[in-house]
């Protein structure tokens, strides 16, 4: 389990990326009309609030992009829904397993799955490349 | 005389093996139904009322209520999984296998909702839900069939191609169980041709360039 200060590490360096990839439009409403059902009984309240806090920051993200790149709102939403659907739940299960300290490790790859729809695979790595080093860099300043 | 008697013994063991069978099979689908209707886990004197069985057939089919519940959830799981299994481990090439093995879950999601839903909407909150069933089981298999991808995008871009993460397999699974678990929630699991056309695109996208 990730402590509060390492959470909001992560949700910072996420919105931090949003406005680097997208500094115009404002994709909180997109990113609230994703539906993100929670499943019951695998995690108690305070890790399902965790991966429901990620998930949105990783909404946003991904609306974000969307908005940034005319070409994607061609895409339907189900494949917004499966990136970040997903990455919610591979949260879940790294949350359910031996070493839940390792989900902040994760957050690159969340981001390369779910920009990857918006952009070209280059720009999807150098996204999770530029997330890593924004995590790192809060990081280093605790 | 003697193979007759057999012969006739044989017959009703059999006979009676298929009954069973066939009572499983509809407590199952009692109990899909009852956890579909309610989004909780039913209680003994329901899934009897329901099914109408005695409390004894319970028992002596799947041991106790919790075997019930458990074999449910198992039976749900396995729907799921068989078609992603045998696309696995077909000689198609990627990404055809894949479009077999999405085409089937689709399919078998359309058929059987209740117990689509059972395995990926409902399980997890069941308590003592066998390991082996629900969701995380479903993406097991999807991650076998997602197996070949890179390969196939090697293929296709040359020297050139960019790795996706070591964890794309994993996520592209889990994104596609949560594409799926969507529309069975939803009840929009007929329009199977725009679905699976959505679910490869998201799926190949990862790995194809």
């Amino acid at each position: 389990m990730l402590a509060g200060h390492e959470l909001d590490r992560l949700v910072g360096a996420l919105a931090e990326l949003r406005v680097e990839l997208a500094p115009g439009p404002d994709a909180v409403s997109a990113a609230v009309a994703l539906p993100r059902p929670r499943p019951g009984g695998l995690l108690d309240e305070q890790e399902e609030a965790l991966v429901r806090e990620l998930g949105r920051s990783l909404a946003e993200l991904a609306a974000a992009t969307a908005s940034a790149h005319p070409a994607a709102v061609t895409l339907p939403a189900t494949v917004m829904l499966g990136s970040v659907g997903g990455a919610e739940w591979v949260m879940r299960w790294t949350l359910q397993g031996e070493e839940p300290e390792r989900l902040g490790e994760l957050v690159p790859d969340f981001v390369y799955l779910v920009t990857l729809p918006y952009l070209d695979r280059e720009g999807a790595l150098a996204a999770a490349a530029r997330s890593r080093e924004l995590i790192e860099a809060d990081g280093d300043g605790d | 005389m003697a193979m007759a008697t057999s012969f006739r013994h044989g017959q009703e063991r059999l006979s009676q093996e298929v009954v069973e069978e066939h009572q499983r099979n509809r407590i199952i689908a009692v109990v899909a139904q009852l956890v579909d209707q309610r989004g909780v886990e039913p209680s003994g004197e329901e899934i009897v009322a329901a099914a109408r069985i005695s409390r004894m057939s319970i028992y002596r089919l799947f041991g106790s209520k919790r075997g019930c519940i458990d074999a449910a959830c198992l039976a749900a799981t396995e729907l799921l999984a068989r078609p992603l299994r045998q696309a696995a481990a077909s000689d198609e090439p990627w990404p055809a296998r894949l479009e077999v093995g999405i085409d089937g879950l689709l399919e078998a999601a359309a058929t059987d909702p209740q117990m689509a839903a059972l395995c990926l909407v409902h399980s997890s909150g069941l308590a003592g839900a066998p390991p082996a069933a629900g969701p995380a089981a479903v993406q097991g298999a999807l991650v076998a069939l997602l197996a070949g991808g890179r390969e196939a995008g090697r293929a296709a871009a040359g020297v050139g191609y960019r790795e996706p993460p070591a964890s794309a397999e994993v996520f592209v699974a889990a994104g596609l169980v949560a594409m799926l678990g969507h529309l069975v929630r939803e009840g929009e699991l007929e329009a199977s041709a725009g679905q699976r056309g959505e679910m490869m695109q998201f799926a190949t996208s990862q790995f194809l360039p």
